[in-house]
């Protein structure tokens, strides 16, 4: 467990910049304590002070997950969200995108939104801007990136994709075993 | 005139027509014979334009067709839109149309004939919209046509979509749903940063939403801790069959409002008494612990709903011992709900009944019941009120067990303590007057503490009226009651505080088997409403002497049973002295008691149940003696404890301090107490207490403050380690840890401060570092504000004091006078004015005087005069050097004052002629700046300002002051004396003083630092240069 060097943090970043622009401030300079991002194996955690002075006593072997998994580093070092960023995500999500009851599953299966699914979107929504998926009660279901602008969503056709599947919470049963 | 369609203003023309010959929709037809010939003969004629629109929109489909299909038709057709916007928009259109048809098509044909298509314009834009359908119709180019069809279908879905499915909303749509990520913690921090009101809209969607699904109980706030009640009552009554509890749950309600009035009562009673509420409510408890059925059933009975909203929060502790109750009266509703529950009268005495059958069975079957019940109830606790209800329960439980044998006997008797009071309904006196009473008791249950007055009054009356039959035991009566007072300030001594006199008790014990007797014989209706009356009444006051009266009263009734009186007069005796000790017993059998009077007052039809009663009876008689010879084993058993437990005690007393001491009394209470009666040992057991704490305060009052006095070595972090250590170590004297064990922390601490402030100082940096990243990610400064405030402060704030000029330092240059450029400003401004001044002003060559020839002519003589005079000095000066000025300046004076006579320059007037006739001889200074060649002060006479040097310097010698004065007087004289001053002074003017090549290393030094200083000059002149450009 160590920290992020600056090419990690940046690229963290830029990922969670997606999603939730500069509202990573709030994550990053949090006003009830504070907070940080930590690299183990491979992984980012994002973790309270406390919680980092406790972990600091586990062995790096031992230590499982210190705090909340943000992603992971590829190999070539690229980082990719996982869904249990999607806790910190949704409450700050900037653009976010609703699917319908029938779509939920489909969605919640990996599949990306079609526009049939596609119940409400936010307005200016930007193509390939992250968008934090919600149902329809608005519960986040996981998040994706907007195939389509907003203006686009309106005029394709029914089946076509208007949000690209990046990671929803049925991850938490089909990854069970990989997603620590 | 010829039809032009390229002309919209002709399709007014061919369009009127069509408003009144209007085509259902249903009749176009899909066939275009006439379209296909020629398009421009067609319209020409007024009918083709009929078909044309339909054709054209049914390929548009049908969006196009509300369009298009509107407009031909008129107003009628407008049944048919789908769009309700656009509806809406007809039905204006449809409006205006009717009033300017005409000129609103004309002007909307032009509009879409420039090919103009505003998708915002309202209701015009509308029509529009339908007049293009009608126009391209008319203009029949399939390009235009195809174009506006897609447009149409475009805007159609695009209207369909945003209305059907697709939905788009701002940024700041709110969520309405917040799972626990919004509650856990970022939301309230955005909250705090943002100031977002929507998290807090979300935050009450949130209590909305939990209210929503913990259901109706809870939803009502009111009443919360009824609610909760109601909701554990639910959770423990698991086997309660649905449709019971229905009716249970409206019982509960009632019980709890009923219980909830009592409690109020009680705390009313409170104010009244401070003391007697402990008792009071521990005896609610009690009741609730231990009579599982009875005040289920009585309360329920004696429903007042109004009640409900009179309670409050206030009756917190009260309400849960109800709830008790309620969770224990369940299975008497489960009963209820078997057997007869249709009437409430019914059910509750059937309950009671049931519950009489249940006591023969197995007393302890019931304690069993009610201590699993309890832990039940400790389970489903959730809110702090459940816990400490559990608690409360909990020591029920306890006072349950400890109370086993004589609570078994009370619980069997409290049903035929009601038959009993039945019975002495016999009684004629009481039953005429007490039915209406106990219709007021009704009352009075929802307002007692206003009615305690007269319920008093009225059991008074009747003890007194018992009282006039059983005079032989007022003797006995006289010999309990002081004790029962005196156990009634034990009670309040002790924290239950529900003690009062046992007698009460026996006396129910008494009464029951009295009353089952006198049942036997026949029992009134009006005998339970008596002792309604007075259960009730000593219930609210719980005064010993009303129990004791009571008591008389079941005497009497005793004596007609030999057996049982016998046995319950050995009891009495040693009860009474036992009462003060039993906490609560009294009061328990006092809640009974007012349980079952509620039952009794159902029981206004005993008769079905006599034979009931009847077998009751004597099932409950044979049960009762052989608890009464249990209980008075049990008595036994106690007494004998309490010959051999104050030995312990005193043992206790002189090996253990004050606290143990109390412990131990309490545990010894507790035995005693669960053993069964212990009539002395409680009244010893205080006195011991008392006797100990004098011992003790008399004899280790020095060491107990020495033993509690404060240790400074184990204050603090290192004490705490201290403690810690002698703890393990233990009292032994020769390891005791004192002062000089105390190891200084502060080397810890402060290591550990450093270590954390070094990781707080990581983590800052990490924080810091992040944010820069973020920033430059990002674009925008995000930590910018903190250090331009920072800057902003600092920029704010400069200490004066402590600014110091500081030459090296260039941003002192600020501070530095910038003289040169000043100076040479000045010098130039200088130069320049002396230029000017010295210039002679311009006089005009026209304007002139006139000089007349004869002013010359008198000038003239004497100017030649003066010029002599002046010159010669001025010559003089010139090639004399040597000779002193100061000759001159008389000189000149002299020779002026001596030439002044010749001519006389006006302007001086007459006050020089004057002056220079007074003193023909003065030496003045003439001002050096108009005499130029005075221009070297050293160079003034001597002579003529030696007065005033002399005066000046008189830290000369008095031989040099002498020579002075002898010198000014020389001074005097034109020529040089022999040793002048002057003489010696002036040749050092000319020769030099110091050696050659010291002045020319000075001079070359000079030269160097010269040289230097001028680079300098030069160079801060160019960098100066630089810095402006």
């Amino acid at each position: 467990m160590r920290p992020l060097t600056e090419a990690e943090t940046r690229t963290v970043f830029e990922k969670l910049s997606r999603y939730i622009g500069e509202n990573i401030q709030l994550l990053v300079d949090r006003p009830d304590g504070t907070y940080c991002f930590r690299l183990h194996r491979d992984r980012v955690y994002y973790l309270s002070e406390k919680l980092l002075k406790v972990a600091a006593s586990v062995p790096r072997d031992s230590l499982v997950a210190p705090g909340t998994c943000f992603g992971k580093f590829t190999k070539t070092q690229k980082f990719r969200l996982s869904v249990t960023a999607l806790d910190f995500l949704a409450p700050y999500a900037k653009f976010k995108v609703w699917v319908k009851p029938g779509s939920e599953q489909s969605f919640l299966y990996g599949n990306h939104v079609l526009k049939s699914g596609l119940g409400r979107i936010t307005e200016n929504t930007a193509q390939y801007q992250g968008v934090v998926v919600y149902s329809m009660a608005d519960v986040p279901l996981g998040f994706g990136v907007a195939a389509k602008s907003t203006q686009e969503c309106r005029k394709v056709d029914p089946m076509a994709i208007v949000v690209f599947h990046q990671a929803d919470v049925g991850e938490y049963v089909r990854n069970e075993d990989t997603l620590m | 005139m010829k039809y032009d369609p390229s002309k919209y203003c002709h399709n007014l023309r061919k369009l009127e027509p069509d408003v009144t010959n209007a085509i259902p929709v249903s009749e176009l037809s899909w066939h275009l014979e006439e379209r296909g010939d020629s398009i421009n003969t067609k319209r020409k004629g007024g009918s083709p334009a009929l078909k044309k629109p339909p054709k054209k929109l049914r390929q548009l489909g049908s969006e196009a067709l509300n369009g298009a299909v509107v407009l031909p038709s008129g107003c009628q057709s407008s049944s048919k839109t789908t769009s309700s916007p656009q509806l809406d928009q007809r039905s204006k259109w449809k409006a205006k149309e009717k009033s300017k048809l005409s000129p609103l098509r004309s002007l909307n044909n032009k509009v879409s004939g420039r090919g103009i298509l505003s998708d915002e314009s309202n209701v015009s834009g509308v029509t529009l919209q339908n007049n293009m359908s009608v126009s391209e119709s008319d203009s029949d180019s399939e390009e235009e046509i195809r174009a506006m069809v897609e447009r149409q279908v475009q805007k159609a879905e695009n209207g369909k979509a945003e209305s059907d499915h697709l939905e788009i909303v701002g940024d700041n749509f709110e969520l309405k749903y917040s799972s626990y990520w919004s509650l856990s913690n970022p939301d309230a921090m955005k909250q705090a940063i943002k100031g977002n009101f929507r998290e807090k809209k979300i935050m009450g969607c949130d209590n909305g939403y939990q209210s929503a699904n913990t259901g109706e109980i809870i939803a009502k706030s009111k009443r919360p801790h009824l609610h909760n009640k109601n909701s554990a009552v639910l959770d423990s009554c698991k086997p309660v069959k649905v449709e019971n509890e229905d009716i249970l749950t409206e019982k509960k309600i009632d019980l709890l409002n009923k219980s909830s009035v009592k409690t109020h009562h009680l705390k009313e009673y409170r104010e009244k008494k401070g003391k007697k509420k402990k008792s009071q409510t521990a005896a609610l408890q009690s009741t609730a612990g231990n009579s599982t059925t009875k005040p289920s059933d009585n309360e329920s009975s004696c429903s007042d709903p109004e009640k409900e909203e009179s309670e409050s929060s206030l009756h917190y502790d009260c309400t849960m011992q109800n709830c008790y109750r309620l969770d224990l009266t369940l299975d008497d509703l489960q009963a209820l709900a078997t057997g007869t529950r249709g009437e409430e009268l019914d059910s509750a005495w059937s309950s009671s009944q049931c519950a009489v059958e249940e006591y023969p069975k197995g007393n302890v079957g019931n304690k069993t019941n009610l201590s699993k019940f309890c832990p039940a109830v400790r389970k489903t606790c959730i809110c702090p009120e459940d816990v400490v209800a559990a608690i409360l329960a909990g020591e029920e439980d306890a006072d349950e067990a400890s109370f086993k044998g004589q609570n078994n006997l009370h619980l069997k008797y409290q049903p035929f303590r009601g038959m009993g009071s039945l019975c002495e309904m016999e009684l004629p006196r009481d039953s005429a007057g007490l039915e209406k009473r106990f219709v007021e008791r009704l009352d009075l249950e929802a307002c007692v503490s206003s009615c305690e007055e007269e319920l008093s009054q009225r059991q008074q009356k009747n003890h007194q009226m018992c009282s006039v039959e059983l005079n032989s035991k007022k003797q006995q009566n006289a010999h309990c009651e002081p004790q029962g007072e005196l156990s009634d300030a034990a009670s309040f001594a002790d924290e239950r505080g529900q003690p009062v006199s046992r007698l009460h008790l026996q006396g129910k014990n008494k009464d029951a088997s009295s009353t089952r007797f006198k049942q036997s014989s026949e029992c009134g209706d009006a005998a339970p409403c008596t002792d309604q009356s007075e259960d009730e009444s000593s219930d609210v006051d719980s005064n010993a002497a009303v129990s004791q009266k009571h008591t008389k009263r079941q005497l009497k009734s005793l004596r007609v049973l030999s057996k049982q009186s016998k046995q319950d007069v050995s009891n009495q005796n040693p009860e009474c002295e036992a009462d003060k000790h039993e906490d609560g017993k009294r009061s328990l059998l006092e809640n009974k008691e007012l349980c079952l009077h509620a039952s009794a007052s159902k029981e206004h039809r005993p008769e079905k149940k006599q034979l009931q009663d009847n077998k009751r009876r004597l099932a409950a008689l044979g049960e009762r003696q052989r608890e009464r010879e249990l209980q008075k084993k049990l008595i036994q058993g106690a007494l004998s404890n309490l010959d051999s437990q104050p030995a312990g005690k005193r043992k206790h007393v002189i090996f253990h301090s004050d606290v143990e001491s109390e412990a131990e009394v309490d545990e010894t209470s507790k035995k005693d107490a669960s053993l069964g009666n212990t009539p002395e040992h409680d009244e010893s057991a205080p006195k011991t207490v008392g006797r100990l704490f004098d011992s003790s305060e008399d004899e280790q009052d020095d060491v107990d403050a020495e033993r509690f006095k404060i240790k400074p070595q184990f204050e603090g972090r290192a004490g705490e380690k201290l403690l810690k250590l002698q703890s393990r170590l233990g009292t032994d004297e020769r390891f005791r840890m004192d002062a000089r064990f105390l190891e200084s922390d502060s080397e810890e601490e402060a290591e550990t401060n450093i270590l954390k402030a070094d990781e707080e100082e990581e983590l800052a940096a990490e924080k810091k570092k992040n944010l820069e990243i973020l920033g430059s990610l990002l674009n925008v400064n995000l930590e910018h504000p903190t250090l331009t405030k920072k800057a902003a402060s600092a920029k704010k704030f400069r200490d004066m004091n402590a600014l110091r000029y500081d030459p090296t330092r260039e941003d002192h240059a600020v501070f530095e006078r910038k003289r040169s450029a000043t100076e040479q400003e000045s010098k130039a401004k200088r130069k320049r004015e002396r230029e000017e001044s010295d210039k002679l002003p311009k006089v005009s060559q026209e304007t002139y005087y006139d000089i007349a020839v004869d002013l010359k002519e008198l000038f003239g003589s004497s100017k030649s005069t003066s010029h002599k005079s002046e010159e010669t000095p001025w010559d003089k000066d010139d090639v004399e050097d040597s000779t002193p000025p100061d000759h001159l300046g008389p000189n000149v004076r002299s020779n002026a004052a001596e030439e002044s006579g010749g001519f006389k320059f006006s302007f001086f007037g007459d006050t020089e002629e004057s002056g220079m006739a007074g003193e023909p001889y003065i030496l003045e200074i003439i001002k050096p700046v108009k005499v130029k060649w005075q221009e070297d002060p050293r160079f003034q006479d001597s002579s003529s300002e030696g007065d005033d040097e002399s005066e000046a310097s008189e830290s000369k010698s008095g031989k040099e002051i002498f020579f002075s004065l002898a010198q000014t007087e020389r001074a005097r004289s034109f020529f040089f004396s022999k040793d002048d001053e002057r003489l010696r002074e002036g040749p050092k003017l000319f020769c030099k003083s110091i050696d050659l090549s010291e002045e020319r290393d000075g001079w070359e030094d000079r030269r160097r630092l010269l040289l230097e200083e001028c680079r300098k000059k030069h160079k801060d002149a160019r960098r100066k240069l630089k810095a402006k450009q």
